[in-house]
């Protein structure tokens, strides 16, 4: 019994692993890290807000679902924002006017990703992307595009991870 | 690459491992018992045994990484430091070998706090073959009166049998009230 325990605690440890072997963002592993400069021109780097809760979603102007998701970031914004979760999106539009705009217009924070260096690192292939790090600087929750009723569903998830 | 082979053939090896004994066939009709207080206790000291273990395979294997991935014959390493920075506000550093980029890195506000508190930064970490090699490091940021600035400069080294250390300092020229760049060589 406790020889089949330790295997299983082996083989739970190990699946991650292998999975960052293959290049893919993974729950339970360390998000990966950069830097990239906000509308303002100031450069912001991932590792430097260890200690928070980091929503992180990946965005550009031509995606419809996108907005609709930045409407509903902006309202767990003003729930969670002063309580330790920090929210942070990352426009992938190679012109960096769009960031500079919707950072204007939205109030979160808004990253430019335009040589799309930072998607490449988080494997995207669907927007939106919304990585959700813990304060420890892992991944814990990965999704990809965006349904109505996925706001509810971040709101639990980050109650749950401010409650850790 | 090979150390990233061999983690992954000594992580398969304990998948493949852990999955066959996780799943050894528990006897028909047989309840499995609970754990007694002590057992669980020992458990945990065992766990905790191994989860040491585990870290410091972890530590040997990136000692093994670097060893293997960058040998101390053909390693060079290129470190940022910055002195002063009063007329300069680092904004990133682009670095080129033999006119190929190598790395390129942004700047944030605490890195360059720590840079201007005496901190070094390794920004590159790589290897080269014996024989003279161009350097190129392109600074960019803010210069006097807030204006952009970017600035290059180049060494010609020369790489022989060790490693080869390359410090990149940015320090202010009082005498010009103008920032210098300069590539040093460590040996």
């Amino acid at each position: 019994m406790r020889t089949q325990f330790l295997a299983m605690l082996l083989t739970a440890n190990l699946l991650p692993a292998l999975a960052v072997a293959s290049g893919a963002v993974v729950p339970g592993q360390p998000a990966p890290d950069f830097a990239l400069k906000d509308a303002a021109g100031d450069n912001l780097r991932l590792s430097e807000w260890r200690g928070e809760v980091v929503v992180l979603a990946f965005w550009a102007d031509w995606c419809g679902r996108c907005s609709d998701q930045q409407q509903e970031l902006a309202k767990l914004q003003r729930k969670y924002g002063e309580r330790g979760v920090r929210f942070v999106t990352v426009n992938i539009d190679r012109d960096d006017h769009v960031a500079r705009g919707a950072a204007a217009r939205s109030g979160l924070l808004v990253l430019h990703d335009g040589d799309g260096a930072v998607a490449r690192q988080y494997d995207l292939s669907n927007l939106p992307l919304t990585v959700l790090v813990d304060a420890h600087g892992k991944v814990r929750h990965v999704h990809e595009k965006y349904r109505g009723g996925d706001a509810a569903l971040y709101d639990e998830e980050l109650a749950a991870l401010l409650q850790e | 690459m090979a150390p990233n082979r061999l983690k992954l053939h000594l992580m398969s090896g304990a998948l493949l491992l852990g999955t066959a004994l996780a799943f050894q066939p528990v006897r028909a009709g047989e309840e499995p018992a609970a754990p007694a207080p002590a057992a669980m206790a020992s458990v945990d000291s065992e766990v905790q045994v191994l989860k040491d273990e585990v870290l410091d395979l972890n530590r040997e294997l990136f000692l093994l990484e670097e060893e293997l991935l960058f040998p101390a014959n053909t390693q060079v390493a290129v470190f940022v430091s910055m002195d002063v920075g009063e007329f300069f506000d680092l904004d990133s550093v682009q670095l080129r070998i033999d006119d190929k980029p190598v790395s390129s890195y942004l700047y944030t506000e605490r890195e360059v706090q720590a840079l201007l508190r005496g901190g070094v930064h390794r920004i590159y970490l790589g290897n080269l073959k014996t024989g003279e090699h161009e350097l190129t490091a392109v600074f960019t940021g803010q210069g006097p009166h807030d204006r952009d600035y970017r600035r290059g400069a180049t060494l010609k080294v020369e790489k022989g049998i060790g490693a080869k250390f390359v410090e990149l300092r940015i320090s202010d020229r009082e005498s010009k009230q103008q920032p210098e760049f300069l590539v040093k060589e460590w040996e």
